[in-house]
């Protein structure tokens, strides 16, 4: 009992300390940060990371929590527990299934957004660009963006048949909208006096393109581009249990059969954490690349 | 010193017009309702003349400016380069806009040799020594490598301004260039852009509300009022150079001060003319 009384105490310390540094960097973040020496500018970092780390910690805390002691009922089985999955994913890492059905995922996700960038990128600049393109593309484009690629799934098979042809499909299907319209937006964008400015310094079309409406729409691209490898890898995952030998949707439904359930909970962190990654790269190439006004 | 009621304009007869500006109105429509911001507008501009056009805000100075650098087009009338009748922009007119036309990825130095890279033709090393040049001479040395949304508004106005010069048009059409910027700034513009008109022989349509400025680089001044029109024409014989020590000089002091006297008259009237009309 006292042991335990300790323990709150320590907790409502802690959850205090929390809710002190919460209120600290809301309120006079600006002012503070001017004033800052370098160790305290260190601190702030080092405090801000912690809190990220925090938050993880926090959750695979719940997570353990649940299976041990069953807060969602009876059926959330030990084997979905994250320490069951970190056993099975060292398994899988040793005899190399994550590899084997991680690559194939990889590489259709990375070819369909290639030929998504191929097909989008010149799409988008010419519906930005020029107004009646984009009045006579604008409902047919925002209708197709709704529907689910999935929803094409068996067309896509009846065209392509069964296997990689149609997965890349579909995911080059669910990733063109975002890349076309973005890359719309930002050629759009485009200031008029910027053009004018062009024009009186004797530059072609191919000039004004090439240094004025590219470069402007850059910053739009990427951000068509972030989105764009979210849903494909999002996608992924349906579109890889339709009829494929390899990649970590198939791997779901495979470790499901088997009832390695703790592999399962293993692959969905993969998943989750190749997913991360493009994403984080994406969001690098957004901040070493994107201008400002 | 004056021409009268002259809208036809000061260059002599013999001259031939560079461009000629034959009764050109231009209509906005707002709200529904027909406005006209430039109304009958006759001018004769020579080659390497140095025009300055002056009037009250709204008089549809900048609005002509547009129309002679072909990003308007007139409502009634016609604008003619070189006699060939203006279908739009070109290289032959530079315009040095009001707004800050800099491309936010580029960073000034990138900006200014944006003109060059239009021309192609020579190498990077001398574009970038020609930029240097003209970067140097609006006084931005010190931030060649700094992108516009780490500029100031005037160092903006000054990289601009650059990115224009180094393009070397024929016709140089200047909106308020100079407009908001500090007064050292300005008197070494000043001096520059005297300096370019007279070595380069090109011609300088120059925008601004500031008399002085006027007097100081003009050949001739038109005034426009309220209503749109070129109501007077100036000729501005004051001798060159126009800065430095001759500008202490009693007898050119008076005639600057008489000049500038003269113009903001017909300015005020021009101003005033539309209150009576509203």
């Amino acid at each position: 009992m006292a042991c335990f009384s300790e323990q709150a105490i320590g907790i409502v310390a802690l959850l205090l300390g929390v809710s002190g540094s919460i209120k600290r960097l809301n309120m006079a973040d600006r002012i503070e940060k001017k004033q800052q020496s370098r160790a305290g500018k260190i601190g702030v970092f080092l405090m801000d990371r912690s809190f990220y780390v925090l938050g993880v910690l926090l959750f695979l805390v719940i997570w353990q929590a649940a299976s041990t002691l069953k807060l969602f009922g009876s059926d959330f089985s030990e084997a979905f527990s994250p320490l069951a999955a970190a056993l099975a994913l060292v398994e899988m890492g040793r005899d190399g299934d994550i590899v084997r059905h991680a690559i194939p995922s990889l590489r259709r996700v990375l070819v369909s957004l290639a030929f998504a960038i191929l097909f989008a990128l010149p799409v988008g600049v010419l519906v930005g660009y020029f107004k009646r393109l984009e009045q006579l593309t604008y409902v047919v484009f925002q209708f197709m963006r709704m529907i689910s690629p999935l929803a094409w799934m068996p067309i896509a098979i009846i065209i392509f048949g069964v296997g990689d042809l149609s997965v890349t499909f579909l995911l080059w299907l669910v990733a063109i909208w975002p890349l076309i319209l973005n890359t719309a937006h930002g050629a759009g964008r485009v200031s008029p006096l910027w053009l004018n400015m062009a024009k009186t310094m004797g530059a072609r079309d191919a000039g004004i393109l090439r240094k004025i409406i590219i470069p402007a729409a850059i910053p739009d691209m990427l951000t068509g581009l972030r989105l764009a490898v979210g849903v494909s890898w999002i996608i992924l995952v349906p579109a890889e249990m339709l009829g494929v030998p390899d990649g970590l949707g198939y791997f779901i439904l495979d470790t499901r059969d088997r009832f390695r359930y703790d592999q399962l909970i293993a692959t969905i962190v993969v998943i989750g954490a190749i997913g991360y990654l493009l994403d984080s790269a994406n969001r690098w190439l957004i901040s070493k690349y994107s201008w400002k006004i | 010193m004056t021409e009268g009621r002259n809208n036809n304009g000061g260059i002599g007869a013999d001259a031939e017009a560079l461009i000629s500006i034959k009764g050109v109105s231009k209509n906005f429509k707002k709200n529904g309702r027909d406005i006209t911001v430039v109304n009958d507008c006759n001018l004769d501009i020579g080659e390497n003349e140095f025009l300055v056009i002056v009037g009250p805000t709204g008089s549809g100075k900048s609005t002509l400016l547009k129309m002679i650098a072909g990003f308007e087009a007139p409502t009634t009338g016609e604008l003619r380069v070189g006699g060939e009748i203006i279908k739009g922009p070109g290289a032959d007119r530079g315009m040095s806009f009001q707004e800050y036309a800099l491309l936010p990825w580029r960073t000034v130095l990138k900006n200014v040799e944006l003109g060059l890279e239009f021309k192609g033709g020579k190498n990077e090393a001398e574009n970038r020594e020609l930029a240097m040049k003209y970067i140097d001479m609006v006084g931005l040395s010190y931030a060649v490598n700094k992108y516009p949304a780490e500029l100031s508004g005037g160092m903006k106005r000054r990289a601009s301004l650059a990115m224009i010069l180094v393009t070397k048009p024929k016709i140089l059409l200047m909106d308020g260039p100079f407009n908001a910027l500090d007064s050292k700034t300005k008197m070494t513009l000043h001096t520059e852009i005297s300096r370019i008109w007279e070595h380069e022989h090109n011609t300088i349509i120059f925008v601004t509300s500031e008399l002085d400025e006027a007097v100081k680089l003009s050949d001739r001044i038109a005034v426009m009022n309220k209503a749109g029109r070129v109501s007077k024409i100036f000729k501005n014989s004051l001798p060159r150079p126009r800065m430095g020590r001759a500008v202490l000089e009693t007898d050119f002091h008076n005639r600057f001060i008489k000049l500038r006297e003269e113009v903001l008259n017909e300015v005020k009237a021009g101003a005033g003319l539309a209150a009576c009309e509203y």
